[in-house]
């Protein structure tokens, strides 16, 4: 199939001491870290939210 | 509150609520990802490497194949000295301390290496009389007459491959024509085992010993053991998985073949087999197994393990996810 | 069959089935189960990753479900087929992915407090589930992968005995395990995990405590007010 990108061929290492881990694995692993830092510093959108509950959207 | 369960003491919410739409937003997030799955995939697409043959191997690797096979025969080879569940041998039976399960669960999966990889389907050879002579001269003889002519075949081949490993001159006693395929073995006192071995390369060339192995004893087959076992004796799997960065010591059972994320979650469990005891014991599979099965446990009870339960409590990222809660109504002084 | 009664008897019923209903009904409210509203204090990115982990099972099953249509060859030799091969091994990197973040957050919103250690519990489960429902998928694949997959991690399964019963090179096992009972796991796992939240509610802030230590003593049980939402996004 044609991928836009041909990453079928042997991968690249990431070396460090006595880890050795995929250039693939690592991108994964480090967006997963960056993605939440993003979602728990990233603001939320509430203001219409915030409105509607001062409206009384929900309980006392 | 008992000990063993915190925070027992957290309110239910009293305070406001904010109009929300469940099922919205979980059309959105099915929504989200699937675009988010269709844009890597036509970006990058999915690794699918053909698999590895028989009549692959004995084709590319002459040697390695007759040497595997005759280490079946002289039931000499990794799967013939392995143990439970494929036999009673104890080549690469793990234990811990008193456990022994992989003894204690037994030969569930039974493999006579001699008969199911070269007895049996040399059998199934029609039409070639030099052929089933020896297989019955050798069928008939007894078994100390049969372990020295196969010892005598397999040991120019073992001394044959560990020169090759070492990059030094093979000796004479082995020919390879890498062209054809074909192995000739110089052995005196290996009986009918060369006319065997060589009418097995021939099968295997042809195709015939993939069915032979998979269609053993009926005709609809999903079961690969047998031939997966054979080749993984050989050196043909490794040579593919070692330029994959797949072996065990390059972390191989997080990765993938090609340049493709692999299984990034199995980052805890490959890390184990780098450390030692692990990295150089024969028990290490059970060895790491245990390890992982005692931290999954405490990954499970995370809410009932003191120290472990506090530290949100004590670092508080939470500040960061609550942020706007806290803003908007301080907590009691 | 007779009309059903338009109003139910008051009396205790020995019927199984009313009492499964009342029980449901008692434990999970419709709208608790369906809420249409949650508490302010969810407005944070993280909380999208367990919805987010929903549908990338859903569409892990959607296009695992195209796979099995076809046969487990099919991906092989055509483009469509590899197609959604393609989209199955995405969705399962993207969920494994959007699990772990929604794991790391509920763990440092200690997400367990006020009786909520099940969901905890159930949710760790479901990702020693996945693993290897992961790797029977990895196995089933009939290419080089799956044929190194298998002699590799039978030893590991050989060594704790578990090979004896769960065999790695036996492709018409593993791509039932794959295709068939380990979803039905993962599937069950994650209802009773959202039924529990929805049951629970959203763990509150921490600070919340201080602030209600005054307030009139609540049941143990998150039961929330009763004409409006309970439940919030997970």
């Amino acid at each position: 199939m044609g991928a836009i990108f041909n990453l079928n061929h042997p991968a690249h290492t990431v070396d460090w001491h006595f880890i050795h881990l995929s250039v693939a694995n690592v991108v994964v692993i480090g967006l997963m870290l960056v993605v939440f830092v993003l979602a728990i510093l990233l603001p939320f959108p509430h203001a219409a939210r915030r409105d509607a509950a001062r409206r009384g959207g929900g309980a006392s | 509150m008992s000990w063993w369960r915190t925070e027992e003491d957290t309110q239910p919410w009293k305070g406001r609520y904010a109009p929300f739409d469940l099922v919205k937003e979980l059309c959105i997030a099915v929504g989200v990802i699937t675009l988010l799955a269709i844009l890597l995939t036509v970006l990058l697409s999915s690794p699918d490497d053909k698999s590895s043959t028989i009549a692959q191997w004995s084709h590319e690797l002459p040697a390695d194949f007759a040497t595997a096979a005759a280490k079946e025969l002289d039931e000499t080879s990794p799967t013939a000295e392995y143990g439970p569940p494929y036999n009673h041998s104890s080549g690469s039976v793990q234990h811990f301390l008193l456990l022994h399960p992989q003894r204690w669960l037994g030969v569930s999966h039974p493999i006579n290496t001699a008969d199911d990889y070269v007895i049996k389907p040399l059998e199934t050879v029609p039409n070639d009389p030099a052929l089933q002579s020896a297989v019955a001269e050798y069928k008939a003889a007894p078994e100390k007459q049969k372990k020295e002519w196969s010892e005598a075949y397999a040991k120019p081949l073992e001394e044959y491959s560990e020169a090759v490993e070492e990059k030094k001159t093979p000796p004479s006693t082995v020919s390879v024509d890498q062209s054809t395929g074909t192995v000739t073995v110089k052995a005196s006192g290996a009986g009918p085992v060369p006319t065997m071995m060589a009418s097995l390369q021939s099968l295997a060339q042809s195709g015939g010993l993939e069915g032979g192995l998979v269609t053993s004893s009926q005709f609809f087959q999903t079961d690969y053991t047998k031939p997966l076992l054979f080749m993984a004796d050989g050196g043909l799997l490794a040579e593919r998985a070692e330029t994959q960065h797949l072996l065990g010591r390059q972390w191989g059972l997080m990765n993938e073949t090609g340049s493709f994320p692999g299984q990034p979650w199995l980052w805890l469990y490959a890390l184990w087999y780098q450390v030692e005891p692990m990295k150089t014991s024969p028990n290490a599979d059970i060895q790491v197994l245990l390890i992982m099965g005692l931290l999954s446990l405490a990954f499970i009870c995370i809410p009932f393990i003191p120290v472990i339960n506090r530290i949100p409590r004590w670092i508080p990222v939470y500040k960061l996810i609550w942020k706007e809660h806290y803003r908007e109504s301080p907590p009691a002084a | 069959m007779s009309a059903a009664p338009t109003t139910p008897p008051k009396t205790p019923s020995k019927s199984w089935t009313v009492k499964v209903r009342e029980k449901g009904v008692e434990a999970l409210p419709p709208e608790r189960l369906l809420p249409d509203g949650q508490p302010t204090y969810v407005a944070s990115w993280i909380y999208v990753f367990g919805v987010a982990s929903i549908a990338s099972l859903i569409v892990i099953i959607g296009s695992g479900c195209i796979l099995a249509l076809k046969g487990p060859a099919w991906w092989h030799y055509t483009g469509v087929g590899h197609f959604f091969n393609s989209i199955h091994m995405w969705s399962v990197e993207l969920f494994f992915f959007v699990m772990v973040v929604h794991l790391w957050g509920n763990y440092w919103m200690a997400a367990w407090r006020g009786g909520r250690g099940r969901v905890w519990v159930t949710g760790a489960i479901i990702f020693l589930v996945a693993v290897p429902a992961a790797l029977t998928g990895y196995v089933s694949q009939q290419n080089f992968d799956a044929q190194w997959i298998s002699t590799q991690a039978k030893d590991a399964m050989n060594s704790v005995g578990v090979g004896s019963f769960f065999n790695l090179t036996n492709f018409g096992q593993m791509y039932s395990f794959h295709i068939l009972l380990l979803p039905i796991a993962v599937v069950a796992l994650v209802s009773v995990h959202v039924l529990l939240v929805r049951r629970n509610g959203v763990v509150p802030p921490f600070e919340l405590e201080k602030k209600l230590a005054a307030a009139p003593a609540a049941s143990r049980r998150a039961d929330g007010p009763p004409q409006a939402s309970t439940g919030a996004q997970t």
